[in-house]
């Protein structure tokens, strides 16, 4: 038996395409970053080592300093409210008879499978201020001052980026829940129901603790995915207006290929991986007594 | 009563959100019968005059076949690389004894967080010393390693569920490792391959930024850089196509997704997705 | 706990052997762009006939030639198909693979990757700030003895179309239409006469025709300002030249700065054009297409436009253009305009082709298709002659006959600026927009590359 799950040849034929291919894509491109981000680099020559100047330009660029406050932002606004709705609607569809969880299922995808060429360009549609069905719904029940320009405005260009992002993904995220909810065996909830447990007492006794390894995944993945947005406030709002909407990978790429400053760039590219990490490093220890394996 | 009320009330808030999530469908099959004037002013109304020929205008001049196949060779590519290698590596983290297995399964994991914008530059610089810049595999390749970190994650976890008594049945019969693999727990963790193929398909079909930077040619430019192109490269934008090239363009996503669904389903409840 | 250890050795090591390779990689890149190299698609390449030639046993390879250039309007569309069409009548022996990119902003991204990684094609049309780097990498080449040898400079019928670039070079071969575009306020004559209006003639006049057309709930005035920046492109340029010319070749020559107050007069200018609902709200999101729409459909009475989209303005029925409302009393809109064309705009060749004569000689050729595709289908006259009829409508001629009388002709100032300054020009102009940020702001905001610009200038 040992000697199955000890063969070298298999074990290396099993694992070395994988290294190769990963590191040879993924991780290898980052090298040359690093390097890039000690010099005065224009994307062509490197024009003279300038040690941590870079780093100092980027760590005193209020630019900078607000597109990281802008995903912190998003962040906050998706894992205090988005990842609620989410649990909260997989712990309602839980309940629901299997027509209506059939249906919830599929569409709660949909916005998902779509490619964000399509939804930004509806989202652009809806938050339109003259004739965008948002602000004409706010005339219609009467909110009318409420209307704003969404994507035009310096206030609410973010948050809006951020709604359309949130919403695109809800539903994948609840079904991610869903499935975690499912996959808790019933003998539990039936020994609460028994109990006379209601249904909060069932879900906050029983079901949250279950889940937590569940919770914790879709908490990564969510916040990665938060902060890597890029897609949404490009074709949305080209990370205006002026620089109001931006996201650190908007300004990396802002910094890089439109103001040729790749060394700043590459640091703010390293700076964003380092973050990533500590993040990560969190949430698998604070999130839950467990440690997943990541 | 009052949990019949209840439920009444949660049903349709249900049915009412699930109509939003379905709204942007709505909205482009809408937009691909309008004419052009209408599509601004009042996006969100029905068509005051149906316009059917907007589909084949669009498709004649948008080469649709082109995209399409293009889209369809690096999803199926992608999907068959990363599945591949992928539930290999998968299998030797969670069976195998070496000593750096964890450590491993954590370097591959930094593919999550590690942003392609960021490298996009020597990415671009190394297919091209590797000779295959505008070529299929030059998109192919990025894609598997960038998908392989969540793949891996997955199948990790489903095969740490798999008792270990299904091997040890396969190695009576006479197995060996790659028999054992090939042939009795690959079969085993096909819900869990099922869903990855969903997922990877959907991010593939809907890459856009590395698709745009890496393709240089026309020959081998994926769905969503022809259509973005189709988007803002027309002179007066005539919405009524666009809209055509964007529904058409969502169908085979819709599709698999819809077929795949249910074994999606499945797969995340056979258990244990993430422990 | 040794686990994290053992990742991090790991981590190193790999991080130590990538370096080596990643260094010594980085410094070969650039040489590999063989344009005969990549293969090349059946449906993109004009194949050359066989040469006629009895002497068959020279039989000569065809040249191979990648060229790119961007198709982002209708006219451009043409144009390459014409280029295709023509290349084996014209330039026989020759294989062009055409690589046409569908938006400006993605030929701007193309040509900063390709700038950046060595793989700028053998010809590529290249204009304004994306120039720039390409100039300074090295990458392109001088075209001034070619076009002298060759006899094809005298195809250029006005020499100012000719003007090298500050260092006394040419580095791309211009089309010759560009120098006659020019911004244009289109409007829609039968929504003026609907509710009795006249056609502003200053300013003032402007804002008070815009305020009744709000409350006919007409929008007054659209302007591309989203992946065109129509502000910083030509409508703050617009507002200083409209004030006095002289502003904007000042800044142009570096002789004053953006705080001077008449810029920021200007730019406020810009700003209120935005707090009085000239422009609508939300203007600073509206698209190219957006914009077009809106004018077209009679949603919106006044259009601020290049004229490069004249002949698919004047598709819509009804529609003059009038002249740029008076701001100062001192400067007759009749006598000021703005034209496009700046050096370096045009047909580059790539210093690394392997063919830089052919190249040389596809780059003519592309100029001359593109001169006589703009004449015949764009209706604009150009510099370089061809023997394209120019069907002119009436609107058309009118515009050149004005554009014809200007005493004074300013320049282009944003596709002057280098790739830094010409970014964070682009984007203050966008927070202009919103209406919320001053004239004052931008001038300080903008003093930081301004300076880096000035220095590097020198």
């Amino acid at each position: 038996m040992s000697s199955f799950y000890n063969n070298r040849l298999a074990l290396f034929l099993f694992s070395a395409p994988t290294l190769i291919l990963f590191t040879l894509f993924v991780v290898y491109p980052l090298f040359p970053q690093i390097r890039i981000s000690f010099f005065d680099h224009d994307g062509i020559n490197y024009n003279g080592f300038v040690g941590l100047d870079n780093y100092r330009d980027v760590l005193h660029s209020s630019e900078f300093w607000h597109s990281a406050y802008n995903n912190v932002k998003i962040v906050l606004i998706s894992t205090f409210v988005g990842l609620p709705i989410s649990l909260l609607l997989a712990l309602v569809l839980d309940r629901m008879s299997p027509g209506i969880r059939r249906y919830f299922r599929m569409t709660s995808f949909m916005p998902a499978v779509l490619s964000v060429t399509v939804i930004a360009q509806m989202w652009i549609a809806m938050f339109e201020p003259r004739f965008g069905a948002l602000n004409q719904a706010l005339s219609t029940v009467g909110l009318g001052d409420l209307k704003r320009i969404w994507l035009g405005d310096p206030e609410t260009a973010l948050p809006s980026v951020a709604f359309a992002f949130l919403w695109q993904y809800i539903g994948l995220n609840m079904v991610l829940f869903y499935t975690g909810i499912k996959s808790i065996p019933k003998t539990y909830y039936e020994a609460a129901l028994i109990d006379g447990a209601g249904f909060f007492q069932t879900n906050v006794r029983i079901v949250l603790p279950l889940l937590q390894e569940v919770v914790k995944f879709v908490l990564v993945i969510s916040v990665i995915g938060c902060l890597r947005q890029f897609e949404h406030v490009k074709m949305m709002t080209n990370g205006g207006p002026g620089s109001a909407s931006r996201t650190v990978i908007y300004e990396l790429y802002y910094r890089a290929f439109n103001m040729y400053e790749f060394g700043v760039g590459s640091v703010i590219a390293i700076l964003f991986v380092v973050a990533c990490l500590l993040i990560t490093f969190m949430i698998n220890n604070l999130v839950a007594r467990e440690k997943m394996e990541f | 009563m009052v949990r019949n009320i209840n439920r009444g009330v949660l049903k349709a808030v249900l049915i009412v959100l699930g109509i939003g999530w379905i709204f942007p469908l709505i909205w482009m099959v809408l937009i691909s019968f309008k004419k052009p004037g209408e599509v601004y002013g009042s996006p969100f109304r029905l068509p005051k005059q149906w316009i059917f020929d907007n589909y084949p205008n669009a498709l004649k001049s948008f080469d649709f076949t082109l995209y399409f196949t293009n889209s369809v060779i690096y999803s199926v590519g992608t999907i068959l690389i990363t599945l591949i290698l992928g539930s290999m590596f998968a299998y030797c983290v969670a069976r195998m004894n070496w000593k750096f297995k964890s450590v491993a399964l954590s370097y591959v994991a930094l593919g999550l967080i590690i942003p392609a914008q960021v490298t996009i530059i020597p990415l671009f610089m190394l297919l091209r010393s590797l000779h295959i810049k505008d070529t299929h595999l030059g998109l192919i390749l990025p894609y598997s390693a960038f998908a392989l970190s969540l793949c891996v994650m997955m199948l990790y976890a489903f095969f740490r569920t798999v008792p270990k008594e299904m091997e040890e049945a396969a190695i009576m019969d006479g197995c060996n490792v790659y028999g054992a693999f090939f042939r009795i727990i690959l079969p085993i963790i096909m819900p869990a391959i099922a869903t990855q193929i969903v997922l990877i398909f959907m991010n593939t079909w809907n890459e856009f930024f590395m698709a745009f930077i890496l393709t240089g040619q026309e020959e081998f430019r994926p769905l969503p850089i022809g259509l973005l192109n189709f988007f803002v490269g027309r002179g007066t934008p005539e919405w009524g196509m666009i809209g055509a090239v964007m529904v058409v363009s969502s169908v085979p996503t819709i599709l698999v997704y819809l077929g795949f669904s249910e074994k999606i389903e499945n797969a995340l409840t056979a258990g244990a997705v993430l422990k | 706990m040794r686990n994290r250890t053992k990742w991090i050795g790991l981590l190193a090591l790999v991080f130590l052997l990538l370096m080596q390779v990643a260094c010594g990689n980085g410094k070969s890149g650039g040489n590999n762009a063989e344009p005969g190299k990549s293969s090349t698609g059946q449906s993109e390449t004009g194949k050359s006939e066989a040469s006629e030639e009895p002497s068959q046993e020279t039989k000569q390879e065809p040249v191979k030639l990648k060229l790119m250039m961007h198709v982002a309007d209708d006219t451009r569309k043409a144009i390459a198909q014409m280029m295709k069409d023509r290349l084996a009548e014209k330039l026989p022996g020759y294989e062009v693979e055409f690589e046409l990119v569908g938006t400006a902003t993605d030929w701007e991204n193309k040509l900063r990757t390709y700038n950046v990684t060595g793989d700028l094609p053998d010809v590529f049309y290249m204009a304004g700030a994306p120039s720039f780097p390409i100039i300074k990498a090295g990458n392109v080449i001088d075209l001034t003895s070619y076009i002298q040898e060759d006899g094809f400079a005298k195809k250029y019928s006005d020499p100012a179309v000719l003007a090298p670039a500050s260092d006394g070079k040419m580095y791309a071969m211009p089309e010759g239409f560009d120098f006659y575009f020019n911004p244009r306020l289109f409007y829609n004559k039968d929504i003026f006469e609907k509710y009795g209006l006249d056609i502003p003639k200053t300013y003032d006049e402007l804002l008070a025709v815009s305020k009744t057309l709000n409350d006919k709930g007409v929008i007054p005035m659209v302007v591309p300002a989203k992946d065109f920046n129509g502000a910083g492109l030509f409508l703050n340029i617009v507002m200083m030249m409209l004030d006095n010319p002289q502003t904007v070749l000042d800044l142009n020559d570096h002789k004053i700065d953006w705080s001077d107050p008449k810029v920021i007069a200007a730019l406020n200018r810009v700003k209120q054009l935005v707090n009085e609902k000239v422009l609508p709200e939300g203007v600073v999101n509206l698209d190219y297409g957006a914009a077009a729409n809106l004018f077209a459909t009679k949603k919106a009475a006044m259009y601020a436009a290049m004229t490069w989209d004249l002949s698919s303005i004047e598709k819509t029925p009804d529609v003059d253009f009038m002249l740029w409302p008076q701001v100062n009393p001192a400067v007759d809109p009749n006598s000021v305009t703005m034209y496009w064309g700046a050096p370096n705009s045009g047909y580059a060749v790539s210093s690394k082709s392997k063919h830089i004569a052919e190249a040389v000689k596809l780059a003519e050729y592309a100029a001359e298709i593109s001169s006589f595709g703009f004449t015949e289908i764009g209706k604009s006259p150009s510099a370089l002659k061809t023997d394209a009829k120019m069907d002119m409508s009436d609107l058309a001629k009118r515009n050149l006959e004005q554009f014809d009388q200007t005493t004074i002709k300013v320049p282009p100032l944003a596709l002057n600026l280098g790739s830094k300054m010409f970014s964070e020009y682009l984007k203050l102009s966008s927070s202009l927009l919103t209406g919320q940020y001053t004239g004052e702001q931008f001038a300080k905001d903008i003093a930081k590359p301004w300076e880096e610009e000035k220095k590097g200038s020198k």
